[in-house]
């Protein structure tokens, strides 16, 4: 019988050899007091995202540059779908893919946005396409062929081979009428989250309880950016449930469905952060500053959270070594990592202060 | 090379006007390694301390090291590495200020920035045709298809054909700009020219509103088309890669324009960052600048003599030994040392420094030790004053790797290995450039230490008489293979266990090597308790010492009889029995239970440690052996493979054989000469309690 240390010890291992190659804070920290963009990428020339700078000087490009990091991240997670295959059992393999296909969808959605830009909203995406990461998705869809289908339901026939083709047969039809691609946005996420609980429960006891946490987490950033956006209460056919994801970590399922029925979303989940946490300074203050304070205050709920994931990834990693919390924290920290260069580096394209940069990481 | 160089220390006083000119003498000299006066003036001085303030140069040298990388990040876009610093540097330092270099690595940005901007446009053209290509198979490839037929179905293209009158044939080409297309001219008639269109079907309607808006009328696509449509695409894209690839020349050409500007520039922020340091180790008074610091006593004249002309002699100069700067002293109920006065006369006050203000340790070996000291340094530095161990730890694992890898063919193979690594290093990091990070940086250290490895390889395997393996040689000591294939009935070696001895001994002798050369250290510190009672001391030196021989005398009977030398036994007892006074001497308790446990538990670590220790070195044997028997193995597959000669089959096994061999055994003799030296060696006299010479040099690594 596979204990604890047979399924885990090689994987885990080489996990913590790739994460003596994470990017140290001083260098984020120099990049951002860096006085233009192509001096904070020359600081990458001896790291991992070398050939992002490599791809930066042969182009001139911020968006190749970007591009490149995508596709150095997105090989670096591959790589760890390679080595639970090699080391690990079945069980916790398909848990990793499932986690891993955050990926896929993230592409399938930049592409039906451009898709959504072109062909409904009928505006120029040549200077956007380019910037995609080209892969197959799982079923045969590409993203030519998501961009250059005509209509929605040519859309849903290209992806009808995927695994996400029924649920988004559902919400294709509807999103000319409702003029927005939310529809499908929250149907994918749901579909991806719904498809990791279900592989939670198929680990082990120890393993699922670490998981839950950290995917109870993204489950609440997924939630906070969704209250931000104003969901509609009652979208679930005529049940009256919140659409909003269950099996979060810090916010319950009572401060959900409060945000969503009193209409104030942002502003009570602020309220919640500040009386459950002791977090102060988080909710508005003025009727009129209410939409900036708003925006404000889903901002740093969204960085809360964000460090509350990386917290937990710290403490998997100082934990048990040999428990589904290794991989989960590399996951989390490559794409914190990665999300913190493309900030500091458009950051430093627009020319913005540091203290602004400093905001957003 | 022996001990650590001699130190001095010297605390300076001269008025500030000349602080800038002393600053400027030390960092071309480049040999005061930098105290902070304040915390050793506390000491020394205790009246002045509060009058010190330290040098507020923090700023000057943050500003300075952020505008330092700045041109270095300029110079390397070029493909330059910063310049050395020279001497004559130092005095035109003050000429840039950080601001006038921020501002020539504004500008030179700002026209590296108006060359990124064309790169991007042009990288916006690239990115639309490529788009066109990606639906277009090769015109020679399996999936080439005709224009005529791509355009009907099948793929995302949006295919015309037919004629554009020719003065709006250059506005069309103008505007398609915006869209991945590929506009060819086919033809030429009168006042028109054919034109193919080959665009994205999503564009379709836009595409066709311009060539409506061009007058265009429709006609079949001609056969050549597909060809033509072919080249001018991979001819468009060829010409703005090949302006790309300029383009991204230009960068490197702009950056050599300025590149004297730059080094200028560079230099002069280096000095300013190196004097900020220096500065920053001086502390003033109101009139006054003190500067403290360590250097080697042999240029005390050479900075006695830059520090007075730096000064024109307005300076005070103080020294003071090691020795001087060691003892606690005593001190009255009122706080005033006692019998100062006696003491003042006889020999200034003494204080215990801080660890950190300990005289530091400078090792100085000839060039062909320096992969030694590293190792040495790697463990630890070596107090001030102690034998450096360098010389011996070079010999030790020369010694040990070669016993353990004996094979001259192998040897070859890692002088030829160290050879290309210093070959690579010559090639790619040039004098005066920071090693770069990572592996690539450890090349050139470890190239030299595989080419002294390789060497010491080649010797003992010339004693050995094993070249790859065979034995095209007889041997000058004694033959390793035959004796662990059991063959050598004759000579001083004839068994494994003879093999284990000669390990024994060796380690005997390091063992000995590292007890007198802690004695030595212990003299010299004039520590005589340790000296004494340490478990290294002399006392465990002596149980040592006839430990071995009555060891000897016991294995010499086949470990049939106890020894029976009572002279040698007698001298065991009484240095043990002698170890019993170092409880009651260290005076930590006062009960004799303590003592007898503080005892027994002493003789338990000396007897178990030192024949741990010992037996140890026996491993180095077994790595010997396990060589030979790798190689013993690998004959006998190729003669397995070939019974009669060696065929193609045979010779690749034993290559490969060799290969795997030099790999998986050179590292393990590497590792394990490197654990026996820090572990059964430095355990024995190392002290790795001493601070590192750092003197603030123009060669100090930014």
């Amino acid at each position: 019988m596979a204990t604890a240390v047979s399924t885990y010890a090689f994987l885990n291992a080489k996990l913590r050899a790739r994460m003596a190659k994470l990017l140290p804070r001083e260098t984020i920290t120099r990049m951002v007091h860096a006085h233009s963009l192509e001096e904070a990428l020359h600081l990458l020339r001896n790291t991992s995202f070398a050939s992002v700078l490599t791809a930066y000087e042969q182009t001139g490009d911020l968006l190749t540059a970007e591009l490149e990091i995508q596709r150095l991240q997105q090989q670096d997670l591959f790589d760890v779908k390679r080595y639970a295959a090699q080391f690990t059992d079945s069980v916790v393999t398909e848990f990793l893919s499932i986690l891993l296909s955050r990926f896929e969808i993230s592409d399938i959605k930049n592409a039906i946005r451009l898709w959504f830009e072109r062909a409904i909203r009928g505006r120029m995406v040549e200077d956007k396409l380019p910037y995609l990461v080209r892969s197959s998705f799982t079923g045969g869809a590409t993203v030519e062929s998501i961009v250059n289908a005509s209509t929605p339901a040519e859309l849903g026939a290209v992806l009808e081979s995927t695994p996400y083709g029924a649920v988004l047969s559902s919400v294709l039809p509807s999103i000319k009428e409702s003029g927005s691609l939310f529809s499908v946005e929250v149907a994918l996420d749901r579909w991806y989250f719904q498809a990791l609980q279900h592989g939670v429960l198929s680990l082990k006891k120890r393993d699922r309880k670490v998981a839950e946490r950290m995917i109870g987490i993204e489950i609440d950033v997924v939630n906070v950016n969704w209250v931000t956006r104003m969901v509609e209460p009652g979208q679930e056919g005529s049940s009256g449930k919140p659409v909003l994801l269950s099996g979060g970590y810090m916010l319950d399922s009572s401060a959900l469905t409060a945000a969503t029925e009193s209409g104030r979303g942002t502003q009570d989940l602020a309220d919640f952060f500040q009386t459950r946490f002791g977090l102060p300074g988080l909710s508005g203050t003025a009727e009129d500053g209410y939409a900036d304070n708003r925006t404000r205050s889903a901002a740093l709920l969204e960085s809360m959270l964000q460090q509350a994931l990386l917290v937990e990834s710290r403490r998997a990693l100082a934990g048990n070594p040999f428990t589904i919390g290794i991989p989960l924290a590399y996951v989390a920290l490559k794409q914190q990592e990665t999300r913190t260069v493309t900030t500091v580096l458009n950051g430093k394209y627009y020319a913005a202060s540091e203290a602004d940069i400093g905001a957003f990481l | 090379m022996i001990f650590t160089s001699r130190m001095v220390y010297l605390t300076a006083v001269t008025l500030q006007e000349y602080e800038e000119a002393v600053a400027q003498a030390l960092l071309r000299l480049g040999l005061v390694h930098f105290v902070d006066l304040r915390t050793v003036a506390r000491l020394i001085a205790p009246e002045i301390s509060e009058e010190l303030s330290d040098k507020q140069s923090a700023g000057i040298q943050d500003f300075s090291t952020t505008a330092r990388q700045r041109i270095e990040t300029i110079l390397t876009t070029g493909g330059l590495v910063p310049p050395p610093v020279r001497p004559d540097d130092v005095a035109a330092q003050t000429q840039l200020t950080p601001d006038e270099v921020n501002r020539v690595a504004d500008k030179i940005m700002g026209r590296i920035e108006d060359v990124r901007e064309q790169q991007r446009n042009i990288q916006q053209q690239i990115n639309r045709l490529e788009d066109v290509q990606r639906h277009m198979p090769g015109v020679n490839t399996a999936a080439a298809r005709e224009l005529s037929t791509m355009g009907a179905g099948g793929t995302y293209l949006f295919v015309r054909s037919g004629t554009v009158p020719t003065d709006q044939l250059e506005l069309l080409e103008q505007k398609l700009a915006l869209f991945p297309a590929v506009l060819t001219v086919v033809g030429r008639e009168e006042d028109s020219a054919f034109v193919v269109l080959v665009g994205m079907k999503r564009n379709q309607s836009d595409l066709g509103g311009l060539l409506d808006a061009a007058g265009f009328t429709a006609r079949e696509i001609p056969a050549e088309a597909t060809a033509e449509t072919h080249e001018t695409l991979e001819a468009s894209l060829a010409k703005l890669k090949g302006k790309q690839g300029e383009l991204a020349k230009s960068v490197v050409s702009l950056v050599a324009d300025e590149q004297p500007k730059l080094e200028d520039a560079w230099r002069s922020m280096r000095v300013r960052e190196l004097m900020g340091s220096i500065e920053g180790s001086f502390s003033e008074t109101k009139r006054a600048t003190v500067i403290s610091g360590w250097l080697p006593a042999s240029d005390r004249a050479a900075v006695t003599a830059a520090l007075e002309a730096a000064t024109e002699n307005h300076i005070h100069l103080e020294w003071y030994e090691p020795d001087q700067l060691k003892h606690r002293p005593k001190v009255s109920k009122d706080g005033l040392e006692k019998d100062s006065r006696k003491r003042s006369r006889k020999r200034p006050g003494r204080v215990v420094m801080p660890a950190g203000l300990n005289a530091p340790s400078r090792l100085e070996n000839p060039r062909f030790l320096k992969p030694f000291q590293i190792l040495v340094t790697n463990y630890g530095i070596p107090a001030y004053g102690t034998l450096d161990p360098t010389p011996a730890v070079a010999i030790a694992y020369l010694v040990m790797f070669g016993l353990m890898f004996g094979d001259a063919g192998h040897g070859l193979v890692l002088v030829l290995a160290g050879l290309l690594g210093l070959w690579w290093t010559r090639v790619h990091i040039k004098p005066g450039v920071p090693l770069p990070k990572g592996l690539a940086g450890s090349i050139p250290t470890l190239s030299r230490l595989i080419l002294w490895c390789g060497g010491a390889s080649i010797v003992m395997g010339v004693m050995f008489g094993s070249y790859f393996g065979f034995g095209w040689l007889p041997p000058l000591w004694f033959n390793y293979h035959g004796v662990v294939a059991g063959h050598v009935e004759v000579g001083p070696v004839q068994s494994l266990f003879d093999v284990l001895r000669i390990t024994v001994y060796f380690g005997v002798a390091v063992i000995g090597i590292g007890l007198v050369m802690n004695w030595i250290n212990l003299v010299r510190q004039k520590r005589w308790f340790p000296l004494l009672f340490d478990k290294s001391g002399v006392l465990g030196g002596i149980i040592y010492g006839a430990g071995v021989v009555l060891a000897a005398d016991f294995a010499s009977t086949g470990f049939r009889s106890v020894p029976q030398n009572p002279f040698l036994l007698g001298v065991v007892g009484v240095a043990s029995a002698l170890l019993f006074l170092k409880a009651p001497l260290e005076g930590e308790s006062k009960n004799v239970m303590w003592w007898v446990m503080e005892w027994v538990i002493e003789l338990l670590e000396v007897f178990a440690g030192y024949l741990a220790n010992t037996l140890s070195f026996m491993r180095v044997a077994g790595l010997g052996i396990a060589h030979v028997t790798l190689g013993i193995a690998f004959f006998q597959i190729a003669q397995m493979a070939s019974p009669e000669g060696y065929n193609i089959a045979a010779i690749l096994i034993l290559i490969l054989g060799n290969v795997l061999i030099i790999l998986l055994e050179g590292l393990s003799a590497g590792i394990q000469a490197l654990r026996l030296n820090y572990y059964e060696f430095f355990s024995k006299h190392f002290q790795p309690s001493g601070v590192e010479y750092h003197p603030i040099s123009l060669d100090s690594t930014p």
